[in-house]
């Protein structure tokens, strides 16, 4: 038998609205005022220090270009019963008013913080609708395999909430020469207009993570797992989440047949790493009780470990073996 | 009290009794008009030099306008009003995508000119900010 592939052959339909009836409530629309200022792009090419949001133009049009007022909009969700609502840290990103709609109802909001790295941004309500539901960041499941199905709840533009549904493609720590701060899932969703920060869940309706960037050119969708969501939600600070400098540098060697291995290539004199008799040359094998091959693994370990923390290494030093604890101090 | 006192008062009574606006009210009460009359004899004390009607008026006065003050500040300062005029104060709306490749893609808004939903190119896509991190070396 041949022909087009039904959709329930993929998906119980029920239970895909069955998901869509409990997460009813849950998606609001976000929206900021902020001055649009211009980003003066360096000879690479490449933008300076500047503010997510902000638009580009090249430096003989600096000047040109007036600050212009815009009106942002993205899609956020409750995470609490007392009004945090999380978003995309663009959404809410050094605006000047934030508030954000229900039903076409607006309310009043404000900054509790942002965590640029993570594109992440978590508002505080200041006035509440009646009803509404919550999405429970510690039910999240752990990271989806690949070929696994999900579906994003999202309000694109002015529409309504709108489901897609997309299948887990890939684990990434790092686009091109560029590295995520932890594992980002990637996952076949084209992401729209507005649809910014939007949640997304698995077949059950179990939290999975929320969209932080596309890649438009595979029509992927980046998602932060659930599990660095919450930790991010639960550390945040008004000045952002607080991340942890160990003091050493590791580089990947290839040298290795079929493997990887991360080697110190410099140690801070001046940093927790020596002080827990880290020595250039050293050879990482686990961190945080997990096996170290690459420079993902060691950074989602780091990621996990806030300023005053320990993260436990495994090193080898020529053919002797020991564990150390580095105390991460706060990043400046 | 002597007698010519007790004599002055009931005079005195007698006068106020015929002065007084209780006599027949109830009997008018029914009167087309009686509510209009009401207000009218009210508005005009029958002795201007008590104070007490200027008074009854200036609370009334005062009432009303403390009430009509409260309305007017809570309006004013009302959530919706002030989210209603920032909306109005921007001049362009940006629906936010956050893309690794901003100048490749463009997000729209929509407009309704002539009963028609328009889609337009506003270049409000955020690019994503990466931090740190090359391909091969990491600082941790």
């Amino acid at each position: 038998m041949s022909g087009p592939v039904q959709a329930d052959t993929l998906f119980d339909e029920g239970r895909l609205q069955g998901l869509l009836q409990t997460q009813k409530g849950v998606l609001v629309r976000v929206k900021s005022i902020a001055e649009d200022k211009p980003i003066v792009l360096e000879e690479t090419g490449r933008p300076q220090n500047v503010s997510l949001g902000a638009k580009e133009v090249s430096a003989k049009d600096e000047g040109k270009k007036e600050p212009k007022t815009f009106l942002r909009l993205g899609t956020g969700f409750f995470v609490s019963s007392d009004g945090l609502i999380l978003t995309n840290a663009s959404v809410v990103d050094q605006a000047k008013r934030v508030w954000y709609e229900v039903d076409g109802i607006a309310y009043l909001a404000e900054v509790k913080g942002v965590d640029v790295p993570t594109n992440l941004a978590l508002l505080q309500a200041k006035t509440m609708p009646k009803k509404f539901s919550t999405v429970n960041l510690t039910d999240s499941v752990t990271l989806p395999q690949a070929g696994s199905f999900l579906v994003r709840l999202s309000l694109p533009m002015d529409f309504p909430s709108t489901p897609t549904v997309g299948m887990v493609q890939g684990a990434d720590t790092q686009f091109g020469m560029k590295a995520f701060p932890t594992r980002y899932l990637r996952v076949q969703l084209n992401t729209g207009p507005g649809e910014a920060g939007a949640p997304v869940f698995d077949l059950w309706g179990k939290f999975v993570g929320v969209t932080v960037a596309v890649l438009p050119e595979l029509q992927a969708t980046y998602v932060l797992p659930g599990r660095a969501v919450d930790w991010v939600c639960s550390n945040m600070t008004p000045k952002g989440r607080q991340y942890g400098y160990f003091g050493f540098n590791v580089e990947e060697d290839h040298s290795v047949e079929d493997s990887t291995r991360l080697i110190v290539k410099t140690v801070d004199p001046k940093g927790p790493a020596i002080a827990a008799n880290i020595k250039e040359g050293d050879i990482i094998e686990m961190a945080g009780g997990k096996e170290a091959a690459t420079l993902g693994d060691l950074r989602d370990a780091a990621f996990y470990t806030k300023p005053g923390q320990y993260l436990d290494l495994k090193i080898k030093r020529g053919n002797e073996e020991m564990n150390v604890s580095v105390q991460a101090i706060e990043k400046k | 009290m002597t007698k010519q006192n007790s004599d002055s008062i009931e005079s005195l009574l007698k006068l106020k009794k015929t002065a007084a606006p209780s006599d027949g009210f109830w009997s008018e009460c029914f009167d087309p008009g009686f509510s209009r009359k009401m207000m009218v004899a009210l508005s005009r004390p029958r002795r201007p030099s008590r104070a007490w009607s200027v008074l009854g008026w200036g609370f009334s006065i005062l009432f009303s306008g403390v009430v009509v003050v409260t309305f007017v500040v809570a309006w004013m300062f009302s959530p919706q009003r002030a989210i209603a005029s920032w909306e109005k104060s921007v001049k362009g709306r940006e629906y936010v995508v956050d893309s690794l490749h901003s100048s490749q893609l463009t997000s729209y808004k929509i407009e309704t000119v002539q009963d028609a939903l328009l889609g337009e190119p506003t270049g409000g896509t955020t690019a994503y900010r990466f931090t740190s991190g090359t391909s091969g070396e990491g600082q941790f």
